[in-house]
């Protein structure tokens, strides 16, 4: 936004004043609506233009005409205005911000996955610590076989094999790269990028196997880190349906761990495609299962415990983190009628509607026969409000206190309405097709 | 003005550009037949240049004239208006579609609460409820084409808007109404009461105070009344009308940076003027200069909350 000019105080008050009394009070020859708007819309040729522009320079009520123009221009539509002021998703930017965020969390977590594979040695870090003078084992490749052509796979080892201080140093140097890796995903990614921090994090600081000879520290650090990686990849590989079941060995978990990742791409398509076909029931389904908005999807905060984040995860089902990640940023959606009394409803989480009529300071809870998630509202008065929602949910309430769901011309998702009185609405679909009713709801007509 | 002399006549000689236009008017939808189409046409080229608006059309209203001014309008809009007010039912669910929503977003944001009424109002006289000598009148009659239709809805929405408090305003004291603009006296004549009054509430003990308040109010008269017409409209539309950058742009076809560089320079320029001129004309020293804007800055304060806004 461009600053206005800065103030010169001691001459502004003067210049003001002297606008005002220069100005011609007199409406004689002042242009009809027409001319005005085809000044505003530059359509004047340029003699008429010049003609128009010396008259409005000096005539008061040309000037508020156009003033007044200008301010219709330049508002805000009804609707827009009744949005909340935080931020709130909006359908059209779930589909493209989602696979969007997801795709560079992957990305910053394949990354960090090629930072921290062994380019050389023993497949398991405990099997490294337990081993001192192991020659050098093939390289491992991006699909955990050390046969297999890499896709994935980095340049040589740089670590020659055999000499374990040199080995220690390096997954040492690994291990803090993991470590910056975590925290820069975290940047990127506030909620997944955090809760992969938090796991990494845990895993080194809680979850340390017990060792059966006590090796180096550095590598102790490094091997504990590894084997629990390992351990709750190889657990949580198969919930993740990612297509490919996990393998026994730790090594082969940390394939599964690479090759999920550089699966998420396609996956992201999938559930992209998948989404379109029933993006209500999925978002409704991460819902039930989240019931506090702030909540961590599967790592939440003060829980770095692996076995209460496999948990949350093995409850979420299919561990829908990107919806969780927007279902935790849902924020309320107020309605407020225009009469200024106080009373206004606002939309918690996308279904409990609530009320309050002392200007926001207590809200009570009003029972919702609403099945799907709601997106908008509008209230023509203190006691008539209605909701829209997804799968072409029509909510109304008369009295209110009271909601019931009336029948819908569509199944689409509703993203606006609104209301004049209980009787008349005028309601958006997401697709932008618009319906209204002049008998509260009982027919609806295409706009 | 040889094609205006009668629709025929009209028709014979912009026969070719009619239907050229007729076809481009119907890319919205086919609302109306080429006659009654040749006939919207000629009737905005009657109103340009016969009508209220001619005295600020200097141009000569030669065939080639009256080709170029049909050529500059908008003839899906004047189409579209048209039709609506011969009621042809397409045409209405487009417009309903297409412009009443903008329609009562813009009264909403010109009347607040009373929108919706403002723009009911409005909607009726459209539709053309009022019946004069056995025809329905639309006031889609008067739109001319001249503009986009959209900005034409919300001219006329800002004048009706402007009328009803104007017409509420009458109703108020007029010592309330002391801003309004019926009571603008001369710059001479304000700066005079001005000073009057000045001296007679100032704490100042200095007895020059409404002499350079004057002077200073005349030297701002006069490099005001010097500034181009759209220098001037900028100013006002910025400390009168309370108009953001923005809007101010959408006023004049500037960028809002351009405004705010332009506000600056034009004020620079004022200062100048005016300091050129009380020292050349008023022959006040430097000292006396600076004087007369303290004075002016204690008289007048202006709000910073807006400037800086």
């Amino acid at each position: 936004m461009t600053d206005a000019p800065k103030p010169d105080r001691s001459l502004d008050g003067a210049l003001s004043r002297a606008l005002r009394d220069s100005r011609d009070s007199q409406s004689a020859g002042c242009p009809e609506a027409g001319i005005l708007a085809a000044f505003m819309d530059r359509a004047l040729p340029a003699a008429e233009y010049s003609h128009w522009e010396l008259h409005f320079s000096s005539c008061a009520r040309c000037q508020q005409h156009l003033a007044f123009i200008a301010r219709a221009e330049a508002e805000p539509s009804p609707g827009a205005a009744q949005l909340p002021i935080a931020f709130r998703p909006r359908p059209w930017l779930r589909y493209w911000l989602a696979p969007a965020l997801t795709a560079a969390a992957a990305v910053a977590f394949y990354i960090t996955s090629q930072t921290l594979r062994p380019r050389g040695g023993p497949s398991s870090a405990a099997e490294l610590a337990s081993r001192t003078d192991a020659p050098a084992p093939p390289a491992v490749t991006a699909l955990g076989k050390s046969d297999a052509p890499a896709r994935g796979q980095m340049p040589s080892p740089a670590v020659p094999a055999g000499r374990l201080s040199d080995k220690v140093a390096a997954l040492e140097q690994r291990a803090k790269d993991r470590t910056v890796g975590a925290e820069r995903l975290a940047a990127q990614h506030p909620v997944e990028g955090m809760n992969q921090a938090r796991a990494l994090a845990s895993h080194s600081r809680d979850s340390a196997p017990p060792l059966a000879a006590p090796p180096a520290p550095g590598l102790a650090a490094v091997a504990e880190q590894k084997q629990v990686a390992a351990d709750e990849m190889a657990e949580a590989a198969p919930k993740r349906e990612t297509g490919r079941v996990a393998a026994e060995t730790p090594a082969g978990a940390k394939s599964v761990l690479v090759t999920e990742v550089q699966k998420q791409p396609a996956a992201r398509e999938k559930e992209l495609a998948a989404r379109q076909e029933s993006q209500e029931n999925r978002l409704a389904q991460t819902r039930d299962h989240v019931s506090v908005p702030q909540q961590a999807p599967s790592a939440p905060a003060g829980e770095p415990s692996p076995e209460k984040g496999k948990k949350a995860q093995a409850a979420a089902g299919t561990a829908p983190d990107r919806a969780l990640f927007f279902a935790g940023r849902r924020v309320p959606i107020l309605i407020v009628p225009g009469s200024g009394t106080g009373t206004s409803w606002r939309i918690q989480d996308g279904r409990t509607i609530e009320r309050s009529a002392d200007h926001g300071r207590t809200w009570n809870r009003q029972p919702s026969p609403a099945k799907h998630l709601l997106n908008a509202g509008h209230a023509p008065s203190e006691s008539v409000c209605w909701i829209v929602g997804e799968a072409g949910t029509i909510l109304i309430s008369v009295d209110g206190a009271n909601w019931k769901e009336l029948p819908s011309p569509t199944g689409e998702s509703l993203i606006h309405v609104v209301a004049k009185d209980a009787s008349a609405a005028t309601i958006t679909a997401l697709s932008g097709k618009r319906f209204s009713t002049m008998d509260s709801g009982r027919t609806w007509q295409p706009l | 003005m040889a094609s205006l002399r009668s629709i025929a006549e009209f028709q014979r000689v912009h026969g070719a550009l009619l239907a050229r236009l007729h076809s481009q008017a119907s890319t919205a939808g086919h609302f109306l037949a080429a006659p009654r189409f040749a006939e919207a046409m000629y009737r905005s080229a009657l109103s340009h240049f016969t009508g209220a608006a001619a005295p600020a059309n200097p141009g000569h209203a030669s065939d080639g004239a009256v080709a170029q001014f049909l050529e500059s309008l908008h003839v899906a809009d004047l189409s579209l208006a048209t039709a609506c007010a011969d009621g042809v039912p397409e045409a209405w669910d487009f417009f309903v579609a297409e412009f009443r929503p903008a329609l009562y977003t813009a009264s909403r944001a010109l009347a607040g609460d009373a929108g919706p009424e403002l723009a009911d109002s409005l909607y009726a006289d459209l539709f053309g409820l009022e019946v004069r000598e056995g025809r329905r009148r639309s006031l889609f009659d008067y739109f001319h084409g001249r503009s986009k239709l959209s900005t034409w809805l919300r001219s006329v929405l800002a004048q009706r808007q402007i009328d009803r408090l104007r017409a509420a305003s009458r109703t108020v004291s007029l010592d309330a109404a002391g801003d309004s603009p019926q009571e603008a006296p001369s710059a001479e004549a304000s700066a005079a009461r001005t000073a009057l009054a000045t001296s007679a509430t100032s704490p100042s003990a200095d007895p020059d105070r409404p002499r350079y308040l004057a002077s200073l109010q005349a030297a701002l008269a006069e490099a005001i009344k010097s500034l181009p017409p759209k220098d001037r409209l900028r100013l006002s539309s910025y400390y009168l009308q309370d108009l953001t950058l923005a809007q101010i742009g959408k006023i004049l076809g500037e960028h809002e940076a351009t405004v705010s560089r332009k506000l600056d320079r034009t004020r620079r320029d004022i200062r100048s003027a005016v300091e050129r001129q009380l020292r050349e004309n008023r022959r006040l020293s430097d000292a006396q200069i600076q004087l007369c804007f303290e004075y002016a800055q204690e008289e007048w304060p202006f709000d910073l909350t807006r400037a800086l806004s």
